[in-house]
């Protein structure tokens, strides 16, 4: 009779141990998939994406553009700082679009070549946009000096790179 | 109609069936890149070295931004014509040749702006609209050659050693 009920218990526990496994292999599975619908989506920079891209630069950087006390205060600035900025947020617009494709960022010849084509496509929409806005703004005019000019795009492409990758809940 | 060739997409790991090669605007390879800056190099300081700087400052600016826009617009419509006959559809020719396009576009450039401003032709107080001529020339200039030359030394090497 004892032996009945420890064999039943047994059965019991064995079935659950094998649920659980299964419901685990399940969501390996799922993960699985969702890297590669999220890996299948890097390899094309399809409408939405040049959307979204110049949409977010647009929305970042329009309020600066428009704003002319940001104007008063980059004269301030010494261009090599300027470059130094725009550099420091192209590593982290170029980290952000890594993260939003994968969950680490390991080294990965392949990955970093799709990233950097991707990096590309974003940072050229983006810029159609920032330079069109600039013009509308005055702030690219013939008749300014190529330095101002270079100056007036690194300011406003900087915020411009920082909405091109935020607003990513566009797509979903 | 059957597709014959088959083309292999080594970085997105697809495959493409087209009914005769295309990979000169499916792909731009080190090749082709290095093809492409090397002639925009030799077109670049055959244009800033001779006779050709003086007659293209005479010129006209409406009429050199027409040449411009002119080749532009053959270069997409020869590469979505090529695209659109070897099978694919409408958008996906004009997807590929644009492609093509931007990356020539951009890997000329690499070349342009950094002789315009090593030859000393151009300075950072220099005016903008200067900047623009000169750029404008320069596209001009390696658009027609190095284009050219990126898509005829490829496929002359082919009818030569293949």
């Amino acid at each position: 009779m004892d032996e009945k009920r420890v064999e039943e218990a047994l059965d019991r526990l064995e079935k659950e141990e094998h649920h659980i496994l299964k419901v685990l292999e399940e969501a390996k599975e799922s993960e699985k998939h969702l890297d590669e619908k999220r890996l299948q989506k890097l390899k094309h920079f399809t409408i939405g994406d040049f959307a979204q891209s110049v949409i977010g630069a647009t929305v970042f950087s329009l309020p600066a553009i428009l704003n002319t006390s940001f104007w008063d205060y980059i004269p301030r600035l010494s261009t090599p700082f300027l470059f130094l900025v725009h550099a420091v947020v192209f590593s982290c617009f170029f980290i952000a679009l890594n993260y939003e494709y994968r969950d680490t960022f390991k080294w990965n010849m392949t990955f970093f070549k799709r990233l950097a084509k991707r990096s590309f496509y974003v940072y050229f929409s983006s810029m159609m946009m920032i330079v069109l806005l600039l013009i509308l703004a005055n702030k690219i005019a013939l008749n300014l000096s190529n330095v101002e000019v270079f100056r007036n795009f690194l300011a406003a492409m900087s915020m411009g790179l920082v909405g091109s990758v935020t607003f990513s809940f566009l797509k979903k | 109609m059957k597709k014959k060739h088959l083309s292999v997409d080594m970085m997105n790991l697809e495959k493409h069936y087209d009914k005769f090669n295309i990979d000169f605007i499916r792909y731009f390879t080190r090749h082709k890149f290095g093809i492409n800056i090397f002639a925009s190099v030799a077109a670049m300081s055959y244009w800033l070295s001779s006779g050709l700087w003086e007659w293209s400052l005479e010129v006209p600016l409406r009429s050199a931004i027409n040449a411009g826009l002119l080749g532009a617009f053959f270069f997409l419509i020869l590469f979505t014509t090529i695209a659109y006959a070897a099978g694919n559809s409408f958008m996906e020719s004009l997807r590929l040749s644009s492609r093509r396009c931007l990356f020539s576009f951009t890997t000329m450039n690499l070349a342009i702006w950094p002789i315009l401003f090593l030859s000393g032709v151009l300075t950072w107080i220099d005016l903008f609209s200067w900047t623009l001529t000169l750029g404008l020339w320069g596209n001009l200039v390696c658009g027609y050659t190095a284009v050219t030359l990126d898509i005829a030394i490829p496929l002359i090497y082919k009818l030569i050693y293949k």
